[in-house]
């Protein structure tokens, strides 16, 4: 089984374990130190927080950076153009229009790995934890602007449902995309105005699907006693335990460290 | 109880109202299984969903466990009477299988110590224990659909509606949801009201109401209700086979097992009734046994598939398959669901490239014609995942403008394919999405035969439709194969192969586990029912009949012709 981005693996581990709101704060954080970090040491700092979480998550991680292969080309892509268009510092190599320069390997190199270890860690949580438990705690951060009138509960079961229905939707566009071949579509050729004209024949029946799914959901919802969070109450609570505690420290910790070395450098 | 007092219904459209439900009482005793049956569109859908208030009726009245629908709380009613609907990828809610069934209790606002409780109890009572913290995603349609059971179940309603709940499954996923509910009904003492057009599933319950036109049209007993075969046609039905049987002979109407059946056969023939084999029948049962297997009115396949394996990443979809398709023949490929059929028919016209092994049209590699789309044309199982255009006729022209046709070519030749398919002229010119389930079925198939391919392959071509327009498609499909078109059938369906063609491949676990023409799959292909199949019920009883020392040609497969041949051979 090949595993996709943003998909879930079960499992046990204690990443698996932690509260998702821990998870949520602790991704934020490591982004938000990502970014700031500039020096080797702090690229080691990140990619050491990296490693500690991919092997204390223990899902089968090779197969996960397979999965990744589409995001990593477009990362690499990035670099190279960056490579190819910046034109400070001294350059190290010209040949007919392209020059690279050592500023512009360095800045490509560090963009690099900042998006390398930001989409990993990204997919360490989503592995980790199911599309409820995260749309549980996205509620739960936004309770805090319930009294302004956001609708917190509405905006998290939309968000399960969505995540929920991503694969059922690609299965739906795989097959529209097989009958309408075998009707003589094709969609990689002709001028832009001709490829754009033959996506009609699938986005047509995949928004006449999904408005179906959509109906049946509802009513499958509705039978099931669905009224909004009126009297609702959770099969997975919600609670910070001592790990979270523990792991909101240190990655408070982390991104504390990484503006330290930024700043005083 | 559940009580429905005289209702009505009307559904408002654009169009103006359309009247679903008229003057219909139907009464649901504690612990009682109902069956309602009924053709598609006869309003049995609508009925179910007054019976937990998600319609409300316009006239009359639902009571439900004390509870008016149009006045109560709805919510206590949905709490007492639960649903469970036609569509397995629709109505699951989360992405493990604890949250899911997790998610009426949620609603309900119960504790979590006793959700875990009727988490495991629900899980355990239709056999789905170790899934609890499956991915909802990767399971079988049956498997889905018995969560959706479950995830009634947990909320300890008095009543089950299954709305069509089994129609999207092949026949071991049938089996084992029914016996999960009838579990259910026997354990917690659950009324259970299954809507359904299978009549087999209707035997097994212990009222029957039959709905034509939005009325109920006769209701009773089983016994009293399913043995009058003219008026459960008249309504879209069919009695079941031992009925018909018993008809034939003129034996008491009754629903015999068929054991019974069997015997009481034997006892007639057996006292020398019937020596008067009249002229007729003989030549038609003798024309068909000498009928040869396969038109071979060309020499040589139209298809070969050569040593032809498939995966996905480490998955082995198929290995090994080898067949070859005579050119104007009916083949059909029968397997259960996982066992690679639907893979199989997209590496016929190259949709999907094999992993290893080649796949022949007319002696060529396919994979070097240009164009084999059109001389091999699919038509999948759903044909919503393929109607977009405004009216019926530039959908189905679809195909020819792309082969590139002029538009009044296209346009000649649409008519003609929909004629072929006996699509209603009238409607050429409306919209895809207002046409009923066989007529869009019928518009798929003609927007594959404009490109008139000499073969034709389709997947499923019954699912969705009832048995009255399955049968008439099925028809058509075999009328269009008379006419000298190749046609390969893939189905879950052993009675409709059985019929219909002259060469059956059976699919298990993504190899080929039998092939022939269909009397020698159906009398020596030895467990079918244990590859996840259903014998054709004729069949069964020939091996029955067999054992007895009666003899029915291998070549009869309609009960018609079964019921005739007895009656006229005589020992």
């Amino acid at each position: 089984m090949s595993i996709t981005i943003g998909q879930y693996y079960p499992g046990d581990s204690f990443v698996h374990r932690l509260d998702p709101r821990t998870k949520l704060i602790f991704l934020f954080v490591y982004i938000f130190g990502v970014f700031m970090c500039d020096s080797l040491i702090g690229f080691c700092l990140g990619g050491v927080v990296l490693a500690l979480a991919v092997y204390l998550c223990r899902a089968p991680f090779l197969s996960v950076i397979k999965g990744l292969r589409g995001v990593l080309y477009i990362a690499v892509f990035t670099a190279v153009f960056n490579i190819l268009f910046t034109k400070e510092g001294s350059v190290i190599f010209k040949a007919w229009i392209l020059t690279v320069t050592d500023v512009g390997v360095l800045t490509s190199a560090k963009v690099l790995l900042r998006l390398a270890l930001i989409i990993i860690m990204s997919s360490v949580v989503t592995l980790s934890t199911t599309y409820m438990a995260l749309a549980n705690a996205i509620e739960c951060f936004l309770d805090i602007l319930k009294p302004i009138g956001v609708p917190a509960h509405d905006i998290a079961m939309m968000t399960t449902i969505a995540l929920r229905f991503v694969p059922t939707l690609f299965d739906d566009l795989e097959k529209i995309k097989l009958a309408q071949m075998s009707r003589g579509a094709s969609f990689d050729e002709g001028s832009f105005m001709q490829k754009i004209k033959s996506i009609i024949p699938l986005l047509i029946p995949l928004f006449v699907s999904s408005f179906r799914t959509a109906d049946v959901l509802a009513l499958a919802m509705e039978a099931r006693c669905y009224r909004g969070d009126v009297g609702r109450t959770k099969y997975k609570v919600l609670s910070f335990c001592a790990a979270d505690h523990i792991v909101t420290g240190f990655v408070i910790l982390f991104g504390a460290a990484e503006v330290f070395l930024r700043v005083w450098r | 109880m559940i009580r429905a007092e005289n209702t009505g219904f009307s559904y408002r459209t654009e169009k103006g109202a359309y009247r679903a439900l008229k003057n219909v009482s139907i009464e649901i005793r504690p612990g009682e299984a109902v069956a309602v049956l009924g053709r598609n569109g006869s309003g049995k859908s609508t009925l179910a969903r007054l019976l937990n208030g998600l319609l409300i009726p316009d006239e009359g009245r639902v009571v439900v466990f004390g509870r008016d629908t149009s006045k109560d709380d709805l919510w206590e009613v949905r709490k007492s009477c639960g649903m469970v609907f036609q569509d397995p990828d629709s109505q699951i809610v989360a992405g493990i299988v604890d949250e899911d069934i997790a998610f009426g209790l949620e609603n309900t606002g119960l504790e979590r110590s006793e959700m875990e409780k009727r988490i495991d109890e629900a899980l355990s009572a239709v056999g789905m224990s170790e899934y609890k913290l499956h991915s909802t995603q990767y399971l079988s349609g049956g498997q889905k659909q018995k969560i959706a059971v479950a995830g009634i179940a947990a909320m300890r309603p008095k009543c089950i509606v299954l709305d069509e709940a089994t129609s999207m499954l092949d026949p071991e996923g049938r089996r084992s949801v029914v016996s999960a509910v009838k579990e259910l009904q026997k354990n917690y003492g659950i009324s259970v009201v299954m809507i359904t057009h299978f009549i087999e599933e209707a035997a097994q319950c212990g009222y029957v109401y039959v709905m034509d036109g939005g009325e109920i049209i006769m209701e009773g007993s089983p016994e009293d209700i399913l043995t009058r075969d003219e008026e459960l046609r008249r309504c879209g039905l069919e009695a079941p086979l031992c009925v018909r049987l018993a008809e034939a002979f003129g034996f008491e109407k009754k629903l015999y097992g068929d054991d019974e059946i069997c015997a009481l056969l034997c006892e007639r023939i057996k006292n020398g009734e019937g020596d008067n084999l009249p002229q007729k029948i003989t030549e038609t049962v003798q024309e068909e046994k000498k009928k040869p297997t396969g038109n071979t009115g060309n020499t040589g396949n139209i298809i070969e598939v050569r040593s032809l394996s498939f995966a996905y990443g480490r998955e082995k979809i198929l290995e090994d398959i080898d067949f070859g398709i005579k050119e104007g023949s009916f083949t059909s490929i029968i397997g259960h669901t996982g066992s690679g059929k639907s893979t199989l028919l997209r590496l016929l016209n190259g949709l999907y490239k094999p992993l290893d092994g080649e796949v022949f049209f007319k002696g060529e590699n396919i994979e070097h014609i240009k164009g084999i789309r059109n001389k091999i044309g699919i038509v999948f199982q759903n044909p919503d995942h393929q109607l977009f255009e405004e009216t019926v006729l530039k959908d189905v022209m679809f195909g020819g403008l792309n082969m590139g046709m002029s538009e009044d070519e296209a346009k000649k030749r649409a008519e003609k394919a929909l004629l072929a398919v006996g699509f209603p002229p009238e409607k050429n010119e409306r919209s895809p999405f207002e046409l009923s389930g066989g007529e869009k079925k019928r518009a798929a198939i003609a927007g594959i035969l404009i490109m008139e391919p000499q073969v034709l392959v389709l997947d499923e071509p019954g699912a969705g439709l009832d048995p009255e327009g399955k049968a008439s498609v099925l028809e058509t499909i075999k009328k269009i194969q008379r006419r000298g078109l190749t046609v390969v059938m893939v189905t879950h369906n052993m009675e409709n192969a059985a019929g219909l063609s002259d060469h059956i491949i059976i699919l298990s676990r993504g190899r080929i586990y039998a092939e022939g023409s269909p009397a020698v799959i159906f009398n020596n292909a030895g467990d079918l029912e244990g590859i996840g199949l259903e014998m054709p019920a004729v069949a069964k009883l020939r091996q029955k009949l067999g054992k007895k020392g009666i003899y029915v040609p291998d070549s009869i497969f309609s009960a018609e012709k079964f019921a005739e041949y007895l009656k006229y051979s005589g020992s």
